[in-house]
């Protein structure tokens, strides 16, 4: 039997779980032809993934996964010349990569999972936070006549107001770096919410050029660690 | 008393309705789930429950680079070391900021975005004069004294396929502009005695300023002579003087004048400095303005091509040959 591991990577709310309670409905329910199909419940821990797929199918928002809740699912599969495959996709929470990214340490059983297999990096395409500068918020005011906003207590610096597009080359660079290096990968970045994205008029690898274009350069420029696409994902159920 | 039924509460921890009134997800509380209820932790893990947490994995800091780290990076592709030197409040971590904010919007033609392993020192050295600091107006950050630190950008020039590594020494102004009191603590500068390209800051604000321009423009030859003295400007370096907060000196009612001073600061560098310098040239850049009119981040990319000036595809053979082997030597002679 073939085994694949596939770690599902993003910020919190970039829509993993809805990926993944998306995914196991279409393979177990078998409404739509996939080219992999669902193989059995032998050995595979679905609780999760039945959870998930019942607020899913229910079209209720997932419950943020937290730190205390990464959750290790196995799906049994089989290929168009009826191969057994297990895929194994952790649903590592958002917060553990925020941790990762802030306080740059993660929990042991994070850091094994992340030394195994391809990534599959969730972007939320209607929620990319930019940076904002003072001087272009001032001149905006300015030309709509408006009156300066009052200055407020300076805000001191946190690793977590870092534009969206910093904290993902961050993470991804994690990937690349001992002790999380494993050589090569293959990279899917996954643009969710792709229905709210759609009036940009954009094809995604666009869309990602335009809309993160540091994420774009670094993969662009690191062909050797990352073997990379783009795909997307809507968000709601048709 | 608050009566405890009134209490707002969701058991989204990403929801901050109690404190700001609404919504994370934009519903109203009649529609969210969430609403109403206590936080929820899902499935607690069994290391988390009682006594020892779950065992960590450190991973590496993203903050600047001590200079045994910077070291460390030179064999894994062609590094250039830059000293930024200039007096305090003279514009360097705007500088450093803005070119890494460039970055952000796409290539600087022609090099692109590889990676960085000080994003968290970048996003620093943004903060504050990015609308989520609340500033009225951008403010950088003053460098604290101490050893030198050094910026890190990975860059590839697209055109040849080669990466690169860009250094950028980050140390208090105060110490550059002491140094030019007391010579024997330019001993100390190792980003200046490895650099490739010596940047040497020129306060456009001050220069525009008739109480400050002539102790500017001193303060230039009083720093390049104790650099020079104390035997540290590198061989075949280049240097650029670059003329900071050029949107101050376009809003200023003295901006012939601060030219005219400038040119002469420049011949005057020329005049007794140009045998120590492979090549000098004058920038005029506006990082991160406080008057409108001027682009941020004007002439900041024309800087890093100087700075990365024989990295283009004529002459990458002769340079792959000869620039690391003369950075490292530079390394291992100051101990590094």
């Amino acid at each position: 039997m073939m085994q694949q591991s596939v770690v599902v990577l993003g910020l919190p709310g970039s829509g993993k779980t809805t990926f993944l309670a998306a995914l196991w409905h279409l393979v177990f329910s078998r409404e739509t032809e996939t080219k992999l199909r669902f193989g059995s419940l032998k050995s595979g821990n679905v609780k999760h993934l039945n959870a998930i797929a019942a607020r899913w199918r229910s079209a209720q928002m997932q419950e943020r996964t937290l730190l205390a809740g990464n959750q290790f699912v196995s799906i049994n599969l089989v290929t168009d010349d009826s191969q057994a495959v297990t895929i194994t996709f952790p649903d590592i929470a958002g917060e553990s990569y925020r941790q990762m990214w802030e306080e740059r340490e993660c929990e042991k059983v994070v850091a094994e999972t992340l030394t195994q297999g391809s990534v599959l990096l969730f972007v939320h395409a209607d929620d990319i936070k930019r940076p904002l500068w003072i001087m272009d918020v001032a001149a905006m005011a300015l030309a709509l006549d408006l009156p300066p906003d009052e200055v407020a207590q300076p805000v001191p610096w946190q690793p977590r107001l870092a534009p969206t597009q910093v904290q993902l080359v961050g993470l991804l660079s994690l990937l690349g770096a001992a002790p999380l290096d494993i050589g090569p990968r293959r990279l899917v970045v996954m643009l969710s919410a792709w229905d709210k994205a759609k009036g940009e008029r954009l094809a995604p690898r666009e869309f990602l050029r335009a809309k993160l274009p540091l994420l774009s350069q670094y993969l662009d420029t690191n062909p050797k660690l990352w073997q990379w696409t783009v795909s997307m994902a809507v968000k709601k159920r048709r | 008393m608050d009566d405890p039924s009134q209490v707002i509460q969701c058991s989204n921890p990403d929801c901050k309705i109690a404190e700001t009134g609404k919504c994370v997800e934009g519903l109203d509380p009649s529609a969210c789930g969430n609403y109403g209820k206590p936080l929820r932790v899902l499935d607690i893990a069994p290391e988390a429950e009682e006594g020892a947490g779950p065992q960590m994995v450190s991973l590496p800091h993203a903050d600047r680079l001590a200079p045994g780290e910077a070291r460390d990076l030179l064999p894994e592709a062609r590094a250039r070391v830059i000293a930024i030197v200039g007096p305090h409040d003279s514009g360097k971590t705007s500088l450093i900021a803005s070119l890494y904010d460039q970055l952000q919007e796409g290539p600087i033609v022609p090099f692109a975005f590889r990676g960085s392993q000080t994003l968290h020192a970048f996003e620093q050295a943004c903060h504050d004069a990015r609308a989520a600091s609340q500033r009225g107006t951008p403010h950088s950050e003053r460098t604290r004294r101490g050893e030198v630190r050094f910026f890190h950008l990975g860059l590839l020039h697209q055109e040849s396929g080669e990466a690169l590594n860009l250094l950028l020494g980050d140390r208090a102004g105060e110490e550059y502009r002491e140094a030019g009191d007391d010579m024997t603590l330019a001993a100390e500068f190792i980003e200046v005695e490895r650099s490739d390209v010596l940047t040497l800051l020129v306060d456009g604000k001050r220069l525009a300023q008739d109480g400050h321009r002539h102790n500017a423009r001193e303060e230039l030859l009083l720093i390049v002579q104790a650099l020079k003295d104390a035997e540290i400007l590198p061989n075949g370096a280049r240097l650029a003087i670059v003329l900071t907060k050029f949107d101050a000196v376009m809003a200023s009612p003295n901006a012939k004048r601060v030219g005219a001073d400038l040119a002469t600061a420049v011949a005057r560098l020329n005049a007794y400095f140009a045998d120590c310098f492979a090549k000098i040239e004058v920038f005029r850049v506006a990082a991160s303005p406080t008057e409108h009119g001027v682009a941020r981040g004007t002439g900041v990319a024309e800087l890093l091509c100087f700075w990365l000036a024989d990295v283009s595809p004529t002459s990458l053979p002769h340079t792959l040959q000869v620039l690391p082997e003369r950075v490292i030597a530079r390394l291992a002679e100051v101990g590094v």
